[in-house]
């Protein structure tokens, strides 16, 4: 396979994308809550960032790619609720059985989350990674971007399309989110 | 210890989980990982791109705009225009007495213009 000559040398693209492909993975991972949709996530940020990104100087290009990896995140987000709310207004359309009830009770959260799969967190020791993925998603990423991949706050705002001060509010919430359900498991 | 100390304690230990969770990645998804930066890295090929980027968004606009259209035709033109083009003739033909009895006597007249060129050319 023949790449182009941006992947030869230390400051490579093709270096920068394998130092964190596996952390952009599992940042999609708890958004999507779907290994497949993580990947096509992950690589369509890779592709965008191939495209637009590629020639920036090394130092700019964790903050520019976690970008990206949060645009596409947010993206997916935004396509599964419009796909949900099709739905609820499809199930709504053909009920007849019961008209009390609300379609969008019936629908799955869009990140795959289920009693069942929190519970399979809970007993397989992944207690920490079912409490991210209940996080909202803004919480979330402030969380990860912060903490796990230690982006400034003015880094972190820009990844998130929003202010400083709402970074820190929602990173703050987290960490207090966090600890309150992990306080059985988690010292 | 102080809240915030906790916090950061508790934040190292967090990142120290997730760092040996995504270090411990199945192969599978490894592997996908690698294909995706391949396939990224590759200069000509956008085949992903292709699918999903702007080449279609025109197509797929045009395409829905014309099943709009076809909805709105559809709902637009169902059957009162036609019914109503038949009562508008009805009305007309029933208030018009005279041409009423030109329409039932059609054959006769019919006949008597035949006769009447029978007529001229025998006398021509």
């Amino acid at each position: 396979m023949v790449f182009c000559n941006r992947t030869s040398g230390s400051g490579g693209v093709n270096d920068f994308l394998q130092s964190v492909e596996k952390r952009a993975y599992q940042m999609a991972h708890f958004a999507t809550g779907n290994p497949e949709e993580a990947l096509d996530v992950v690589q369509d940020a890779m592709m965008a960032f191939v495209r637009k990104y590629a020639d920036k100087p090394e130092e700019e290009r964790r903050p520019l790619f976690f970008t990206i990896l949060q645009n596409r995140i947010r993206d997916w987000h935004r396509r599964q609720n419009v796909r949900n709310r099709w739905n609820a207004w499809w199930v709504g359309k053909f009920r007849t059985d019961d008209e009390d009830a609300d379609p969008v009770q019936d629908l799955a959260d869009p990140r795959g989350l289920t009693p069942e799969k929190a519970l399979t967190d809970s007993a397989t020791g992944n207690a920490l990674h079912g409490a991210i993925r209940r996080l909202p998603l803004r919480q979330q990423q402030a969380f990860l971007l912060r903490s796990w991949e230690e982006l400034s706050v003015a880094e972190t705002a820009r990844a998130m399309g929003c202010s400083e001060g709402s970074v820190k509010t929602h990173h703050s919430r987290a960490v207090q989110a966090l600890r309150e359900m992990l306080k059985d498991e988690w010292p | 210890m102080s809240e915030e100390q906790q916090d950061r304690e508790f934040i190292d230990a967090v990142r120290r989980d997730l760092d040996r969770t995504a270090e411990g990645l199945d192969a599978g998804i490894q592997s996908r990982l690698t294909q995706a930066r391949y396939a990224a890295l590759e200069p000509k090929s956008t085949s992903r791109a292709w699918f999903s980027g702007w080449s279609w968004k025109p197509a797929t606009a045009l395409a829905a705009t014309a099943c709009l259209a076809l909805a709105l035709s559809f709902t637009l033109n169902h059957a009162p225009v036609s019914e109503k083009g038949t009562g508008l003739e009805d009305m007309e033909v029933l208030t018009a007495n005279d041409q009423l009895e030109l329409y039932e006597d059609l054959e006769f007249y019919a006949w008597l213009a035949e006769e009447e060129s029978a007529e001229s050319y025998e006398k021509g």
